[in-house]
């Protein structure tokens, strides 16, 4: 027996030397005054009902913004910003917009094309080295407009290897040259310009164009769109240490069981680690100061260029919402009346800025539950609630 | 680094008073039944891939029981009990049920393969939260984890060196690649494939 005992013996120690560290848990500081009061509004009653009913139905918190041309102006918030330390959300709060970012990026590049910097028809190829557009599937051969419109055939970053990866290493900080790495030398989806296949890709390259020929992008994006429209409680997450006063924390259902976790760290991480795919968080108020920006012509005057939508394919008419896609905006058909505007799918938080242009309406809606890994919290949030919300406007 | 160590440890116990002898094979010395034990490291990924990424270690005990008593082409089924310490997808206990094949050449050296079926149980890295209906606030709730089943498939290398020493041990590398079903409620990522990569001793029983 004394082999026996030593073997036990050895498993033990073995098992001692391995612990891990435990790493401190990043929370963001969710404390923020608000004074918005909507009460008097015709509709007050009917959308905080709806609001309610969503945060009681797996969504942790959730903020709604109506803005319509007579009834006027309405926030409304239901659930937790943090749930540990009890602080309700409220529309003052910041959430992580996701892919709202691809608009803030397409807005850029046709300012740049306004500005005689760019042609839509370029190849990208005239802007990045050939290291990049050499390993790109049709990398010679896609343009910027093949990008913004989502008409590449590149494949998505974030499929099963980076998921995986993800997984192993998920609060690590990529640059874009490192997302790349996920598509190059792989198979196009398709031929340019023949399909839509919605890749995050194509806007991290035109992020990179971007820089090419006007410097840091974060920096444009603050000097044309944050700064100009005034957008105070609009960020772009730098790192990880420098998250600001006000945002909601990041929650998800990781098993779809009604148990609710803390995933602001990953979120975080995330955000601030997706270099040229994420990064920024913002206010209700702010998104719809920023997409009645674009609807005005603002930012851009040529929004018909923009807002110029291809018939996305029936397949993803049927498992999204949208409809077409333009420039860095979607276009989303529910029961008829047709928006547009950008969606948001995160980690840790979902996002919806949205913009009926037949009856000047602005709907914008964020909550801090996500949506990346749940289809039926995709679904309703998506879905379900523009279903609800459209039955109290139409 | 860690591991190294303690495996240095390893072979001083085992090795003490014994002497390396070139002998005759001594498997009839042994019982069918044999203890497993192996420690590793966990990732998330498809076979041989990541292995090493992160730092989340495994640890795992068996009982092997042999189904015959050929020399070369060994048949067994195993037992095994496993904890996996992952504060990203969620630290796991798991209990698996193998049929496996082991060759074993002159030189002692062995090759195995096994298939596995089991379940595990995995709880959330994070504390949890549900709603309260009544008045909307959220109460921290226990982790009971959550269960979900697994099919495994194993393969090793590894030196039987019962076979040239008084020793009862062998000693292999396997590589454990599993697949987790299911994981998230969505379509496109329904299940986890995921590995662990351990160092495997096992201890031969003798008969009695």
């Amino acid at each position: 027996m004394n082999y026996l005992s030593s073997f036990i013996l050895c498993t033990l120690l073995i098992f001692s030397f391995s612990s891990c560290t435990e790493e401190e848990e990043l929370r963001t500081d969710a404390n923020i005054d608000c004074s918005a009061d909507f009460q008097d509004h015709p509709n007050a009653n009917r959308f905080q009902s709806i609001v309610d009913d969503y945060a009681a139905d797996g969504f942790v918190g959730m903020t709604v913004l109506i803005d319509h041309p007579s009834d006027g102006l309405w926030m409304g918030s239901s659930g937790f910003a943090d749930i540990e330390d009890n602080i309700k959300m409220n529309p003052c709060h910041l959430h992580h917009v996701a892919s709202l970012y691809k608009t803030y990026i397409a807005t850029i590049v046709m300012q740049l094309v306004e500005e005689n910097k760019l042609n839509l028809d370029d190849k990208l190829s005239n802007y990045l080295a050939a290291d990049i557009t050499d390993r790109l599937p049709n990398g010679h051969l896609i343009s910027i407009k093949n990008l913004l419109q989502q008409r590449s055939g590149l494949p998505d970053i974030f499929e099963a290897e980076f998921i995986t990866d993800f997984f192993n290493t998920p609060t690590k900080q990529y640059s874009i040259q490192d997302l790349l790495e996920y598509i190059y030398d792989k198979e196009p989806l398709s031929d340019v310009d023949t399909e839509f296949k919605y890749s995050d890709a194509n806007f991290s390259l035109l992020s990179l164009v971007i820089e090419e020929i006007e410097g840091d992008f974060i920096q444009e994006l603050k000097d044309r769109i944050f700064t100009p429209l005034e957008l105070h409680d609009t960020y772009f997450l730098n790192d990880q240490s420098d998250v600001p006063t006000g945002l909601a924390d990041s929650y998800w259902e990781r098993f779809s069981d009604g148990n609710i976790e803390n995933n602001t760290d990953v979120q975080i991480a995330l955000a601030t680690g997706l270099r040229g795919s994420d990064g920024i968080v913002s206010s209700v108020d702010d998104l719809k100061t920023f997409i009645q920006a674009i609807a005005k012509g603002e930012l851009v005057s040529d929004i018909a260029a923009m807002t110029e939508f291809i018939a996305v394919p029936t397949e993803v008419q049927e498992t999204e919402v949208n409809s077409g896609y333009g420039m860095g905006l979607m276009q989303v058909q529910i029961s008829g009346e047709v928006w547009y505007g950008h969606f948001g799918n995160h980690i840790g938080s979902g996002a919806i800025m949205l913009y009926n242009a037949d009856k000047d309406i602005t709907m914008i809606a964020l909550q801090n539950t996500g949506t990346f890994f749940s289809d039926s919290v995709k679904g309703k949030f998506f879905y379900r609630l523009l279903d609800d919300l459209e039955g109290v406007l139409f | 680094m860690k591991l190294f160590l303690p495996l240095i440890f390893i072979l001083i116990v085992f090795s003490n008073g014994d002497r390396l002898q070139a002998q005759e094979n001594q498997t009839h010395q042994f019982s069918r039944f044999s203890l497993k034990n192996a420690m590793g490291n966990h990732a998330v990924g498809f076979p041989y891939e990541n292995a090493f990424l992160a730092f989340t270690p495994h640890v795992s005990i068996g009982l092997e029981m042999g189904l015959n008593a050929a020399k070369r082409h060994g048949l067994f089924i195993a037992s095994n009990l496993g904890f996996i310490k992952n504060e990203v997808i969620g630290n796991t206990i798991y209990t698996d049920f193998d049929l496996g094949y082991r060759y074993t050449s002159k030189p002692a050296i062995f090759m195995e393969i096994s298939l596995g079926l089991g379940v595990l149980d995995q709880f959330h890295p994070e504390d949890i939260f549900q709603r309260n209906t009544s008045d909307g606030s959220y109460e921290q709730v226990n982790d009971t984890g959550r269960f979900s089943s697994l099919v495994a498939l194993k393969t090793g290398i590894g030196y039987d060196i019962s076979m040239i020493s008084n020793l009862p041990i062998t000693i292999a590398l396997t590589h454990n690649f599993f697949i987790q079903t299911s994981y998230f409620d969505v379509k496109a990522f329904p299940i986890m494939p995921q590995s662990t990569t351990n160092i495997l001793l096992t201890y031969k029983f003798k008969r009695s």
